[in-house]
C-alpha cells in the first residue's frame, strides 16, 4: 500500500511540474547505439523521430553512436539537465544508466527500449518481432530446396534467441525437416563480419540467409552466391533485389506517437508495453517478386490469424534440441518465459552459450 | 666517422609551448572541420567549450573520465621514465578489471571495507603480472616490448570477452557480469557524481611524484632512462628497475580498471574498454612524463573528449552528406558468379567441402592485412617505426568509398586510398624526420588521428553504400581443382595483391634505390658517410608505405564490402604491425601470415557454421599469441636478428 501511495505521489510530482509548463514546447531526445544512418535498428527510430518530430508542440534532438557503457549516462544524464521531458533510450545496454539517471531527475519521463527495468518515471518496451520473425520463416522454408537455412545472428541473448525459435518453428511448419544454422558475430554491425559469417553459412550449404544483424551484409553474400536472403529491421530490398525474400521490420511510429501524447496530456504512466502485429509496431516488408502466390496466401492468412489472436506463435507442444518437451501441447509461453528464453526448439543446430 | 654531440638543452618553456601550440593546433583544424560542414567557428569553438566546461556537471563528466586516463597514464610514464615503451595500458587495464571483478564475485559477503581494498589488490596484481610478462621476454629474450604489450592488450580484452560470454555471464543472458555487491561499489563523493577514485588519483599522484624526485628510485630511474649503458658502468640496477616499472606501472592501469568496473558500471562488460589505455600514451607524451601536467592534460582530454560526445545536438545540422548520383550497388554485386564453382553442397568430400570455402576465405580476408603488412615493412626497412598503421588504413578506406561515390570509378578510389595514405602518413614523417618526434608517440597520435578524423567525417555515411570491385573468376586458372576455387575466384584486388610480394622483394634485395632505403634503416651513419641522402630515403619508405596501407584500408571499402561503417579497419592496422614482426621482415612470410591472420577469423565463423562450437575468444586469441611466441623465437636467435638495425631511432641531424 505504502508503495502504491508513493508511486503516486511520484506520478503527480511530475505532472504538477509540467502544468506549469504547459505551454512550452515538449522536448523528446532519442539516444542511439549506431549511426542513424545504418539501415537498422536505430535508422527504424530515426525514421519514427522524423514523424513525432512534425508532431505540434513537440521539438525532438537525437544523439548516435553512443556506446553502451559509463558514456551512456553522461549523455542521458546530460539530456535531463537540458530540461527535456521524454527520453528514449534504445539499446539495452542503456537500462542500467537510465534507470539511475531516472531515480536523480523524477520530472523527466524515460523510456527504455528492449528492457526489463521500470521506476515511477521510467517505463520500458519493445516490440513481438518475433511474430513477423514466424512469418519470414514460412518464407524461408518454402522457399529452400536444400532445407537448410542460415541464420547471422549477433548476440547469444533471449531477444535473439526468441527470433531463431520463432523463425525456425515457421520453417519447419512448411517443412519439417528444415534445419537453422545459427552463426553468432558478437556485433550488432559490422557489415566485413557478418558478410563473412553468412558465407560460412553457404559453404555449409544454406540456401536461405536470414539475420539478426544491424547491417545488410548478409543480404550481400546472399544476392553474390545467388541464393535468397530475409532482412530485418527495414525493408533491405534495395541491397539485394535479387535475393530478398522479405524482412521483419519496425514500425515505431504509432507508438512513439501514442508515448508523446500522453506525456503531453498527462495520463503517461510507467508500464512494460509490449505491442506486437496488431498494434503495427511490427510487421513484414513486402515480398520480393520470386515469392510465389502460393506463398504469400499462406504468410497473409498465418498473419491474420495472428492479429486476430486466434493463433500463437509458441504454442506447445515445443521441444528444445534435445527433444524435451519444454512447452507442453495446449499451453503457450508465457511473456516472462519469452523475455528469458536461453534455448533453442528443435531444428536449430548451434549454441546458445 | 662517429661524433659526439650534445643534444641543445630543453628550457622548460619550450616543452609548454609545444604543448600549447599542439592543443591550438588541434583546437583550429576541428574548427576548420566544423566549418568545411557550414557551423561558424565561433559557434563551434563555444560548443566546444562550454560542452566541455561550461558547467558544475560538465565539469564532474571531466574528472569522471580524467579518473582512468591519469591512472593509465601515470603507469606509462613510469616506464617511459626508463625508455620502455609499454603500450600494454589497455591490456593492464582489461586485467585489473578483471581482477576486481573476481574478487567482488567470489567474495561478496564481505564488509566494504575489507571487499574494496581486496579488490584494488587483486587489480594491481593481475595489471602487475600483465605488465611483468612483456617485461621478462624483453629481458630474457630481446622480445620488444612494444609488440608483445599491444598484442597483449588483444589477449586481455578477449579474455575479458571470454569471461563475460562464459562462466562470468549473467543469469538474464546478457554479456556481462551480474551486478556487483553494495559493497564492492566505490561511492560518489558527497552530493558530486564524482566517485572516490579522484582521490586516489591525488594521493596516487603525489605518490609518483615524491618517488619520482626524491627517492633513490627516482633518481636511479632517471639515470638509466638517459644513458642506459653509462648506468649499468656506474653499478644501477638496470634490470631490476625493468621489471620494476612494468610492474608498477601494471598495478597502476590494473587500479583505473578497478575504478571503471566497481564505480562506473558496477559490473563488467566488454563496454569497459574505452580507450583509455591508447589515450593515456599520448596524455603522458604530451605531460612529459611529469605527474603533475598528466593530471592536467588528462583532465584537459577528458573535457575535448566530453565536449565532443553528449552535447545533444539538433536532428539534421551539420552533416556531411553526399548526394546518391544512382550508384546502386546491388547492380554491381548481384551477379551471378560462377555459382558452380563456389557452392556444390554435397558433392565432394566433407573435408574439401569446407577446407577450399575456408582457404578461399582466408585469402580473402588476409588480402587488407597483406597491403598494410607490406606498407608497414616498407616503412621498416628504412627504419622508421610507423604505429599509425591503424589510422592510415582508416584514412585511405575513407577516401576510397567517398571517391567511389563521388566518381563511380573503383580504380580511381583505389589510387585515390593511396594518396590520402601517402598524405596522412607523411605526418609521421614531418613530426619525426623534421622535428625528431618520439617514433612511437607520433604513430599512436597518427592513429587516434586517423580514426577520429574518418570516424567524425565517416559517420553521416554510415549504411550508404559505393561501387567497388567484384569477383572475376579468371576464365582458365579458376578451373584448376582446389588452387582455382581457393586463389582465382576473387576481385581483381586480390590478384593484384598476389604480385606484390614478389615486386617488393626484388625492389629491397635486387635493385640499387632498394638498397639505399635499407641502408638507411641498418645504418644511416654509414649510408650517409656514403653520400646517401638518409632523411630522403626514410622518406620514401614513410610514404610509400603509407601508400600501401591506404590501399589496404582501401580493400576493405571496396571490394570486402561495398558499404560504409566506422571503424571498418577493426584493428587490422594493429595485425599488421604484429605481422611484419611475425615475418622477420621478408614479404614472402608476410604471404603466410596475412592468410594465416584472415584464415583463424574465417574458421570461427565457419566452426559454428559447421555445428562444432569452440569459445571464438580463445580461438581469436590465437594469432596474437602466436606472434608474440615468433617475436619470443625469433628474438632468441640473435644472431640473425631480422629486424633493420636503425628501426626506431632518429637520425640526428648534421649540427
Amino acid at each position: 500500500m505504502r508503495i502504491i501511495v508513493l508511486c503516486i505521489m511520484l506520478l503527480v510530482a511530475p505532472a504538477v511540474s509540467l502544468s506549469l509548463a504547459a505551454e512550452r514546447e515538449l522536448k523528446v531526445g532519442f539516444i542511439y547505439v549506431s549511426p542513424v544512418g545504418d539501415a537498422g535498428w536505430s535508422h527504424a527510430h530515426e525514421q519514427a523521430r522524423q514523424v513525432i518530430e512534425a508532431m505540434d508542440g513537440v521539438s525532438t534532438s537525437y544523439v548516435e553512436a553512443v556506446a553502451e557503457g559509463p558514456d551512456s549516462e553522461r549523455v542521458i544524464q546530460t539530456m535531463a539537465r537540458k530540461k527535456f521531458d521524454l527520453i528514449f533510450a534504445t539499446s539495452f545496454g542503456y537500462m542500467d544508466s537510465m534507470l539511475k539517471v531516472a531515480r536523480q531527475f523524477p520530472d523527466t519521463v524515460f523510456m527504455h527500449c528492449s528492457g526489463f527495468k521500470t521506476a515511477a518515471n521510467m517505463g520500458n518496451y519493445f516490440g513481438r518481432i518475433y511474430q513477423p520473425r514466424y512469418l519470414s520463416g514460412l518464407v524461408a522454408g518454402s522457399m529452400s530446396t536444400s532445407g537448410v537455412l542460415g541464420y547471422v545472428a549477433a548476440f547469444p541473448i533471449p531477444e535473439v534467441i526468441r527470433g531463431i525459435n520463432a523463425f525456425t518453428l515457421g520453417a519447419r511448419a512448411v517443412n519439417p525437416q528444415a534445419t537453422v544454422r545459427v552463426v553468432w558475430t558478437k556485433t550488432w554491425y559490422d557489415p566485413a563480419k557478418e558478410k563473412e559469417a553468412a558465407k560460412s553459412l553457404l559453404d555449409v550449404g544454406a540456401d536461405v540467409i536470414a539475420q539478426h544483424q544491424d547491417s545488410p551484409g548478409p543480404q550481400e553474400a546472399a544476392q553474390e552466391r545467388g541464393v535468397y536472403s530475409i532482412g530485418y529491421n527495414t525493408d533491405m530490398s534495395r541491397f539485394a533485389p535479387k535475393a530478398h525474400l522479405t524482412a521483419p521490420v519496425w514500425n515505431w511510429t504509432s507508438y512513439y506517437r501514442q508515448v508523446v501524447e500522453q506525456v503531453q496530456n498527462r495520463t503517461w504512466k510507467a508500464s512494460s508495453d509490449w505491442p506486437g502485429l496488431a498494434e503495427g509496431v511490427v510487421d513484414l516488408a513486402p515480398f520480393g517478386p520470386m515469392v510465389p502466390p502460393a506463398v504469400r496466401e499462406r504468410v497473409q492468412a498465418k498473419r491474420a490469424e495472428i492479429v486476430a489472436g486466434r493463433e500463437r506463435v509458441f504454442a506447445g507442444p515445443i521441444a528444445d534440441q534435445s527433444g524435451t518437451v519444454r512447452i507442453p501441447a495446449g499451453a503457450v509461453a508465457t511473456d516472462q518465459e519469452l523475455l528469458g528464453m536461453n534455448w533453442f526448439v528443435q531444428g536449430v543446430v548451434g549454441t546458445t552459450e | 666517422m662517429l661524433r659526439v654531440v650534445r643534444r641543445p638543452a630543453s628550457p622548460g618553456w619550450r616543452g609548454a609551448l609545444v604543448v600549447s601550440g599542439s592543443a591550438l593546433l588541434a583546437l583550429a583544424v576541428s574548427l576548420l572541420l566544423l566549418t568545411v560542414q557550414g557551423v561558424s567557428p565561433l559557434t563551434g569553438l563555444k560548443v566546444l567549450v562550454l560542452g566541455a566546461f561550461g558547467s558544475t556537471w560538465a565539469i564532474e563528466d571531466c574528472l569522471l573520465k580524467a579518473i582512468p586516463l591519469f591512472l593509465c597514464s601515470l603507469g606509462v610514464a613510469v616506464a617511459f621514465r626508463l625508455q620502455i615503451w609499454n603500450i600494454g595500458a589497455e591490456g593492464q587495464f582489461a586485467l585489473g578489471a578483471i581482477g576486481a571483478t573476481w574478487v567482488a564475485l567470489s567474495l561478496p559477503g564481505l564488509p566494504k571495507f575489507l571487499l574494496l581494498p581486496l579488490m584494488i589488490l587483486a587489480a594491481c596484481l593481475a595489471g602487475g603480472l600483465w605488465g611483468l610478462i612483456p617485461a621478462i621476454l624483453r629481458q630474457r629474450l630481446g622480445a620488444s616490448e612494444i609488440i608483445v604489450t599491444l598484442m597483449g592488450n588483444y589477449i586481455a580484452i578477449l579474455l575479458l570477452e571470454f569471461l563475460v560470454y562464459g562462466v562470468w555471464k549473467d543469469p538474464s543472458g546478457f554479456p556481462m557480469t551480474p551486478a556487483f555487491p553494495e559493497a564492492a561499489l566505490l561511492g560518489t563523493i558527497g552530493t558530486t557524481s564524482v566517485n572516490w577514485g579522484l582521490a586516489h588519483c591525488l594521493v596516487l599522484g603525489a605518490a609518483v611524484w615524491v618517488l619520482f624526485r626524491f627517492s633513490r628510485f627516482g633518481y636511479e630511474l632517471r639515470a638509466c632512462g638517459d644513458n642506459v649503458r653509462a648506468a649499468r658502468y656506474a653499478g644501477l640496477p638496470y634490470d631490476r628497475l625493468a621489471l620494476l616499472v612494468m610492474v608498477l606501472g601494471g598495478g597502476l592501469a590494473g587500479w583505473a580498471g578497478c575504478i571503471e568496473a566497481s564505480a562506473s558500471l558496477g559490473r563488467l562488460q566488454p563496454s569497459i574498454m574505452a580507450g583509455y589505455g591508447y589515450t593515456a600514451i599520448v596524455v603522458a607524451w604530451l605531460a612529459r612524463l611529469s605527474p603533475l601536467y598528466i593530471g592536467l592534460i588528462a583532465f584537459l582530454l577528458a573535457g575535448l573528449r566530453r565536449g565532443r560526445t553528449p552535447a545533444a545536438r539538433p536532428a539534421g545540422t551539420g552533416r556531411l552528406r553526399f548526394d546518391h548520383r544512382g550508384t546502386d550497388p546491388a547492380d554491381r554485386a548481384g551477379r551471378h558468379l560462377f555459382p558452380h564453382l563456389l557452392h556444390r553442397p554435397g558433392e565432394a568430400a566433407m573435408n574439401a567441402e569446407l577446407l577450399v570455402p575456408l582457404f578461399a576465405a582466408a585469402v580473402v580476408s588476409g588480402t587488407p592485412l597483406l597491403y598494410a603488412t607490406l606498407g608497414e615493412m616498407c616503412t621498416e626497412k628504412t627504419g622508421v617505426l610507423n604505429l599509425g598503421v591503424e589510422g592510415v588504413m582508416l584514412v585511405g578506406c575513407l577516401a576510397a568509398f567517398v571517391t567511389a561515390r563521388l566518381t563511380g570509378s573503383p580504380w580511381l578510389a583505389f589510387v585515390a586510398a593511396g594518396l590520402a595514405g601517402g598524405l596522412f602518413a607523411s605526418l609521421h614523417g614531418v613530426v619525426c624526420l623534421v622535428f625528431q618526434g618520439n617514433q612511437v608517440v607520433s604513430g599512436l597520435a597518427l592513429t587516434l588521428l586517423g580514426t577520429g578524423l574518418a570516424n567524425y567525417l565517416g559517420t553521416g555515411l554510415v549504411g550508404q553504400a559505393a561501387p567497388g570491385f567484384a569477383p572475376l573468376p579468371v576464365p582458365v586458372l579458376a578451373g584448376i581443382p582446389v588452387l582455382g576455387p581457393i586463389l582465382f575466384v576473387h576481385d581483381p584486388l586480390v590478384y593484384l595483391s598476389y604480385l606484390l610480394p614478389s615486386l617488393f622483394w626484388l625492389f629491397f634485395t635486387k635493385t640499387r634505390p632498394g638498397l639505399h632505403l635499407r641502408a638507411a634503416g641498418e645504418f644511416p651513419g654509414a649510408a650517409v658517410a656514403a653520400g646517401l641522402n638518409a632523411v630522403a630515403c626514410r622518406w620514401v619508405g614513410v610514404v610509400a608505405g603509407g601508400f600501401l596501407m591506404g590501399l589496404g584500408g582501401a580493400y576493405l571499402s571496396l571490394a570486402y564490402t561495398h558499404m560504409w561503417t566506422n571503424n571498418l579497419t577493426a584493428g587490422r592496422g594493429w595485425i599488421a604491425v604484429a605481422l611484419v614482426i611475425f615475418a622477420f621482415w621478408r614479404p614472402g612470410r608476410a604471404v603466410f601470415g596475412a592468410y594465416l591472420f584472415g584464415g583463424i577469423m574465417a574458421l570461427q565463423l565457419r566452426l559454428q557454421a559447421a555445428g562444432t562450437t569452440l569459445p571464438s575468444s580463445l580461438l581469436l586469441m590465437l594469432p596474437y599469441v602466436l606472434t608474440v611466441a615468433v617475436l619470443v623465437f625469433s628474438s632468441g636467435r640473435r644472431r640473425s636478428a631480422p629486424a633493420p638495425a636503425a628501426l626506431g631511432t632518429n637520425i640526428e641531424p648534421p649540427a
